[in-house]
């Protein structure tokens, strides 16, 4: 089943200015439920932009964005906020931790707009952590993390409201070979719990995975076939 | 939660206290006292002393 | 209103910034508490003034020039009384006396419910001359010798506010003291029955008489709701460092939304949070400091006036010469704490929600990079 499908997406930064910029061009895509994709391709090649257009972080200037039958293109705050909140897990290059907050409080972060009951959210937390295997470290601040452990912390939070699909974006540019490759392993688990996964890199450790389906490469904005 | 409760609680002694000291003060008794002096002295002027001595020597003539 | 989780989530992201929540919480509590002893002392004093004017004569002469107070004639109390619509004029005899021992300034007024030789003392004269030795007794040197009197009793602690320098004695005793000679008198009380006669009369006595002050009932009400009306010379300083201080406050206040905050309320965003529940946490967090702030303010006001009776501002109010053990009745006027509240709590709530919406609704993806 098509779980997300992009059809004539452009993408362009200060519309209608003299330093107009086209970030996208007539992009399109469709990911299949469950799939592993890479989006390959140097820096400024848009990757990061496409990623964020699929994330809901922000709009394309046109075209659509279907995702589990839902256009998220134009979507009024309230709703692609919920989006973002309920589908899509994200995983940033620098992690986007709340530093002075524990491990644990990172993680409860998106369970806290639910109704759910303390019991309720512990147990999800737990579970999140376990996954990401980083529940040893759950009191510790984040601030004292290394940075394979901020990865980790930011990985459980990406899976702790159990989102169908992850991004990633440039989830090992601020890790040593050794971190990276404990993330390369992720994707594994990722695939075990039926998430479909996108993410954007250049790093060459990705070209090591077996768990990676699909790569697209682009290149100044468009996808090279 | 635990915070705010904490909070709220501090806040509720204090005024606890505060309620306790308006209402058991004898603002009844003090009137009536008043009253009475203001009787006798009927044309009433605060008891401010004045800054310098040299100034009531000044507005008073001997 | 707003969901549990959230508001939860709210306090633990404002306990994670305690430093700078605390500063904002200390300059509100500081403001607060600095503006709410003033209007407490203030009502406390009038309060006390409402009952005390309640026998105030309807229209009080005195012989002024200059600035300078002399005596007034028994002609001119009866040219006074031969006046339509004067009842009855009385003679005051008061005036002050210099305990030349401790350099302050005695008022000495003639009270005809005394018996000659004694006197009745406010708390802060008596406070005065034990200092120097006088238990029982006080001596008045004047120019025609020495004087003394009994100290019958000494007035109590509430009626301080009227009596803190005061002597009263027999007005005989009291013009010994004060050299008054027997014709003549400090003041004269009017007693006018018709209210709406006081204006024309008040006029009429000074046509009379040229020389003289006649003053109304009214007039002296006002005078002294003027006097504490918090409004003098010595307020304005203190309201001008407390709108200093406010400004400092929300200064404060906008740049708690900027940098590291920012990055915060971007990140937030991207995990799935809504502008209203962004503006909802920030609602939360500065809710709960500013009530937080004002409820300190306004207690730490109330025990500062009505516990410790206001060390420092009472002798902003009621001078420093004489000490003052003045007690101040708790009266709390509602309705000014309310202004208080609205005009503190509503700015300060908006200089931090404003600049949080504007931050919430731009574009988030760079801010996450």
């Amino acid at each position: 089943m098509k779980q997300m499908i992009l059809r004539d997406i452009h993408k362009i930064y200060n519309a209608s200015k003299p330093n107009a910029f086209h970030a996208l061009k007539a992009i399109n895509i469709e990911i299949e439920t469950g799939e592993i994709v890479i989006l390959k391709g140097v820096s400024g090649s848009g990757k990061s932009t496409l990623l964020s257009l699929m994330g809901g972080l922000s709009k394309p200037s046109s075209g659509d964005m279907i995702v589990e039958e839902e256009n998220i293109a134009k979507l009024p705050d309230i709703l692609s906020s919920r989006y973002r909140h309920e589908k899509i897990g994200f995983i940033f290059q620098s992690f986007n931790l709340l530093n002075g907050l524990s491990v644990e409080q990172n993680v409860q972060a998106p369970l806290m707009l639910s109704h759910l009951s303390h019991t309720h959210i512990d147990e999800k937390v737990m579970r999140a952590l376990d996954i990401a295997n980083i529940a040893h470290k759950k009191r510790q601040r984040v601030s004292d993390l290394s940075g394979g452990e901020k990865q980790r912390c930011a990985i459980a939070r990406a899976l702790v409201m159990n989102p169908p699909i992850i991004l990633a974006d440039e989830p090992t540019a601020n890790l040593d070979t050794h971190n990276s490759r404990l993330f390369i392993e992720m994707l594994d688990t990722f695939k075990a719990l039926g998430k479909t996964v996108v993410v954007a890199t250049h790093d060459v450790l990705f070209e090591e995975a077996k768990a990676i389906d699909r790569y697209i490469h682009m290149k100044d904005g468009e996808i090279i076939p | 939660m635990k915070t705010l409760r904490y909070v709220a609680l501090f806040f509720g002694l204090l005024y606890s206290v505060i309620i306790l000291h308006a209402l058991s003060f004898e603002s009844q008794t003090k009137a009536k006292e008043i009253q009475s002096l203001a009787s006798r002295m009927k044309y009433t002027e605060l008891s401010l002393s004045f800054k310098e001595s040299a100034y009531k020597g000044f507005v008073y003539v001997p | 209103m707003f969901p549990k989780n959230l508001s939860e989530y709210a306090i633990v992201l404002l306990l994670k910034d305690k430093a700078d929540h605390l500063f904002s919480f200390l300059i509100f509590t500081f403001i607060v508490t600095l503006l709410s002893a003033v209007l407490f002392v203030s009502d406390a004093i009038q309060s006390d003034l409402k009952v005390a004017t309640l026998f105030q004569p309807d229209i009080v002469v005195e012989n002024t020039l200059a600035g300078r107070a002399y005596t007034l004639s028994e002609e001119d109390k009866e040219a006074i009384e031969s006046l339509r619509g004067v009842t009855a004029v009385e003679g005051a005899v008061d005036g002050y006396y210099y305990f030349a021992q401790g350099r302050v300034w005695f008022h000495v007024i003639g009270d005809s419910s005394l018996r000659l030789g004694a006197m009745r003392v406010g708390s802060g004269v008596y406070t005065a001359i034990k200092a120097w030795h006088y238990e029982d007794q006080f001596n008045f040197f004047t120019p025609k010798g020495k004087i003394t009197l009994n100290i019958e009793q000494i007035e109590s602690k509430a009626t301080n506010l009227l009596c803190n320098d005061v002597i009263y004695m027999h007005p005989a005793n009291a013009r010994a003291v004060l050299d008054l000679g027997m014709e003549h008198y400090s003041k004269l009380y009017v007693t006018v029955p018709n209210p709406n006669e006081v204006g024309e009369l008040t006029l009429k006595i000074v046509e009379t008489l040229p020389y003289v002050k006649a003053t109304s009932k009214e007039e002296i009400l006002a005078n002294y709701q003027h006097l504490f009306y918090y409004k003098g010379g010595v307020f304005m300083i203190l309201y001008l460092v407390c709108m200093v201080s406010f400004l400092i406050l929300l200064k404060n206040q906008i740049s708690l939304v900027y940098g590291e905050k920012k990055k915060e309320i971007a990140i937030l965003r991207s995990i799935g949070y809504g502008i209203k529940d962004i503006i909802a946490i920030k609602f939360i967090q500065n809710s709960t400091v500013a009530l937080s702030a004002f409820l300190s303010g306004v207690g730490i006001a109330y025990l500062y006036v009505f516990f410790f009776q206001a060390p420092l501002l009472r002798s902003i109010f009621l001078g420093s010469e004489l000490e003052h053990s003045v007690e101040f009745t708790p009266i709390m006027d509602m309705n000014m704490l309310f202004l208080l509240f609205i005009f503190s709590v509503i700015p300060f709530l908006a200089c931090v929600i404003l600049p949080s919406w504007k931050i919430a609704i731009a574009d988030m993806s760079e801010a996450v990079r």
